[in-house]
């Protein structure tokens, strides 16, 4: 069947399943959602088992990085967030069954356009309208088009009509055909990079809802106040998780002090990345990467063999990179664990440092500043930050994190206000 | 010896070489020349000896060409490297780029070795049926060396059209703008007078000129036999993108010149050398790029750094010693595979991955990068 028949055909069945699903109390439908989630956050659930035993060969991440990617991640991915989250949004779950002043709903279906092969924000893109009773036409990552199914799959096992509010298309974005066909939905949830999202939003109308969520960047700092070994051993975890691909993986390292403190954190964490090498191996890299990963490093070997205090670390392989830089100024990364440290005075140096990076920021990890913090964490958050962890947590965003700063559930739902 | 009379050695060999017509391979030729050059280069380039003594090279440590070691093209962004003192600075040309990035730069002392090398190459691959005084009208799809002075490829073009060119031969890019009505002139006489014409250009030049096409009657020229084109530098965003295959197509059919003579050249302000296809001379064997003699083009694994087998992708890292008098050993950022004696190029973005959300292999942040 062509693809923009199929796009069709599944929404003809989520009309149908929609209408079914909004018969039913919400609560109830949070409750199973709920359960869903609990089944995720078990490492020993059969879904995440064989989405783990899938995803390395799809993907090209390692097994055990996989599996310990999903174990940070889904920790605490439980029914109670969601809970949260429609507390927090919301306010009263009962409110969704428009009893109140106000009458909330979702959108007859919502369309989720699926990026990237990580697979947390698959997950929570697709369980979000389904808190609101809207039904969801997911359009699968070109790298990954398991998690979408595995997560329908589970639907159906906890319940047979969520099972079927979930429909799963996979085409190429080049099909303007099937492209058009899913852009008709009332609600458009799109992940991908600026150009991507540049490229759909053209395409939507006024009259439909839009929830774009952009390619970001994280990084982190640190000060000689916590120890570099243990440090370093925490935020190894952070690049080596999904090879440093996510929009929550850091980018890049400010060591606050002098010199010999980039010094320090350059070697604690080359160290710590052989380790983690160890535990979980980088996966595999197309020749583009390694090619780039290769000239960045040289790039930097021809700064020092120059005269500027700049040095590289990294294993024989490309498999992991530490370049201990000489100033704060940007320079973009190849990833896939290869991180620059950036010496910085002190944190006014490293705000003015992070100012251009401000509309790309997602995350930082912030360790030793608990003096500062107040002020800079403001400082951080008024650049664009969306989430302070300490180092070993970047790859754990609580399921209600504002995802890029904006609430979760409001973007998804109509109100009616009754007066 | 000085550094000028082993210069000037050095030159002498490699001028004599690039006035050889013959362009069959010579392995000790150039092994003994490059190392020679190493040794140069390690001597007066002291960023670059620094750079091959932390990877434990030195000239008297080896004695094969391919272990020189090279260094990336990114690094004439960050540093100097020239073997010659500043003040005999002659020309510097420059990457292209936006005023708040820094461009890369090729410092050159003497301006013989690069234009000796161009000549041999353009005439080997794009006027093999030039010369001895023959010439013939070359328009040029790029602005002149008074608009951009500091630009190789308008640099190239001049020489080209000064010693290939007859007197109907100028550029047809001013201010930036390609001039339609001078182009279309020019190739309108070409038709009448049944007088090949060569079209050198940037890709993105051509593109415009297609396009300009469209608003003509009749929207195509029939060229005589013989014509030809020579691009090169891809879009640089200048222009929509066109895949190459669409690109020689939309030439053969608008402009009448078939796809032998359709001819892509790969170089980069880091190299004294350029790289042609060669099916105008070998129309019968597969497209590839070939390098003159005195250079080497390797195709190499980036993570182990050895050569790949035939046919396999790997990083185009290039011998170039028309740079005697910077550094000769570049390496890129390009993806190529070797085809029989040459190579062909992939693209910088073939096997791209984008496994996850992360923005921060793209993000380069105008004046932040490499300031």
């Amino acid at each position: 069947m062509p693809a923009s028949e199929a796009v069709a055909a599944a929404r003809a069945r989520l009309e149908k399943a929609g209408s079914e699903l909004r018969r039913r109390p919400a609560t109830e439908i949070l409750a199973m959602l709920g359960r869903v989630l609990e089944g995720w956050s078990n490492p020993d659930s059969a879904w995440r088992r064989e989405l783990a035993g899938r995803l390395p060969a799809h993907t090209g991440f390692s097994a055990a990085t996989v599996h310990k990617g999903l174990a940070v991640g889904l920790e605490h991915w439980r029914g109670s967030a969601l809970e949260a989250i429609v507390k927090r949004e919301i306010g009263d779950p009962g409110r969704l069954d428009a009893t109140g002043p106000a009458v909330i709903t979702g959108f007859d279906h919502t369309v989720c356009i699926l990026a990237g092969s990580i697979p947390m924000p698959t997950i929570q893109a697709l369980l979000l309208p389904l808190a609101l009773r809207s039904p969801v036409l997911a359009k699968s990552a070109s790298r990954d088009d398991l998690t979408a199914r595995a997560l329908a799959q589970s639907l159906a096992e906890i319940d047979p009509l969520l099972g079927r509010c979930v429909e799963v298309v996979d085409f190429d974005s080049s099909n303007e055909e099937a492209s058009a066909r899913l852009l008709e939905s009332p609600c458009i949830v799109a992940m991908g990079s600026d150009a991507t999202l540049a490229r759909l939003r053209e395409k939507v109308r006024p009259h439909q809802r839009w929830v774009g969520y952009g390619h970001r960047l994280s990084v982190a700092i640190k000060t000689a106040r916590v120890s570099n070994d243990a440090w370093a051993e925490r935020m190894a975890l952070d690049i080596a998780l999904w090879d440093q691909s996510g929009c929550l993986s850091p980018a890049a390292i400010y060591a606050v002090g002098d010199s010999r403190e980039a010094d320090e954190t350059a070697a604690s964490l080359a160290k710590a990345l052989e380790a983690a090498e160890t535990n979980w191996p980088r996966g595999r890299v197309t020749t583009a990467t390694a090619t780039a990963i290769r000239i960045e490093r040289d790039e930097a070997r021809v700064r020092q063999a120059a005269g500027r205090d700049v040095h590289v670390l990294g294993a024989d392989d490309s498999a992991w990179t530490v370049v201990r830089e000489d100033s704060a100024n940007w320079r973009a990364s190849p990833l896939h664990r290869f991180i620059r440290v950036h010496p910085i005075a002190n944190t006014k140096d490293c705000t003015a440092a992070l100012r251009p990076l401000g509309p790309h920021l997602a995350a930082v990890a912030l360790d030793g500043l608990e003096d500062e913090a107040p002020g800079f964490v403001q400082e951080l958050a008024a650049l664009g930050a969306s989430r302070i962890v300490p180092a070993g947590r970047m790859q754990a965003p609580p399921f209600d994190w504002h995802h890029d700063g904006q609430p979760l559930l409001l973007p998804l739902a109509r109100f009616c206000d009754r007066e | 010896m000085s550094e000028p009379a082993e210069r000037s050695r050095l030159d002498k060999a490699l001028l004599t070489w690039m006035r050889e017509t013959d362009w069959a391979r010579d392995e000790e030729r150039f092994r003994k020349l490059a190392l020679e050059v190493f040794e140069f280069q390690f001597e007066h380039c002291p960023a670059y000896a620094r750079f091959c003594q932390a990877r434990g090279v030195s000239p008297e440590k080896i004695d094969a060409w391919e272990e020189i070691p090279p260094v990336p093209t990114g690094s004439f962004k960050e540093v100097r490297l020239a073997c010659f003192p500043e003040i005999r600075t002659r020309k510097i040309f420059r990457t292209s780029g936006t005023s708040s990035e820094r461009r890369g730069e090729l410092h050159l002392d003497s301006l013989e070795l690069y234009e000796t090398s161009l000549e041999a190459s353009l005439h080997h691959s794009v006027f093999p049926d030039l010369g001895d005084g023959k010439r013939m009208t070359l328009r040029t799809l790029a602005p002149d060396t008074r608009e951009a002075p500091d630009s190789s490829l308008s640099h190239m073009f001049q020489r080209a059209l000064e010693v290939f060119g007859d007197s109907s031969s100028g550029f047809d890019v001013l201010n930036g703008q390609l001039q339609v009505d001078t182009l279309f002139t020019a190739l309108d006489e070409a038709c009448r007078t049944r007088s090949p014409i060569a079209l050198c250009g940037t890709t993105f030049a051509f593109v415009h000129a297609l396009d300009a096409l469209e608003n003509r009657d009749p929207p195509r020229f029939d060229l005589p036999p013989g014509s030809r084109v020579m691009e090169t530098g891809g879009y640089k965003g200048r222009s929509r993108e066109v895949p190459r295959e669409d690109l020689v197509a939309q030439i053969g059919e608008r402009l009448g010149i078939q796809p032998s003579h359709v001819l892509n050249q790969y170089g980069m302000t880091e190299l004294g050398s350029q790289f042609y296809d060669t099916q105008f001379r070998q129309p019968e064997r597969p497209s590839r790029k070939i390098a003159p003699p005195w250079t080497r083009v390797r195709v190499v694994d980036p993570s182990r750094g050895v050569d790949c087998a035939e046919g396999e992708p790997g990083m185009i890292v290039i011998l170039d010693l028309a740079n005697v008098g910077s550094v000769s050993a570049i390496e890129t950022a390009d993806l190529g595979r070797q085809v029989e004696d040459g190579f062909e190029i992939l693209g910088r973005q073939a096997g791209a991955e984008e496994r996850g959300c992360s923005i921060a292999a793209d993000l380069m942040l105008g004046a932040m990068e490499r300031s």
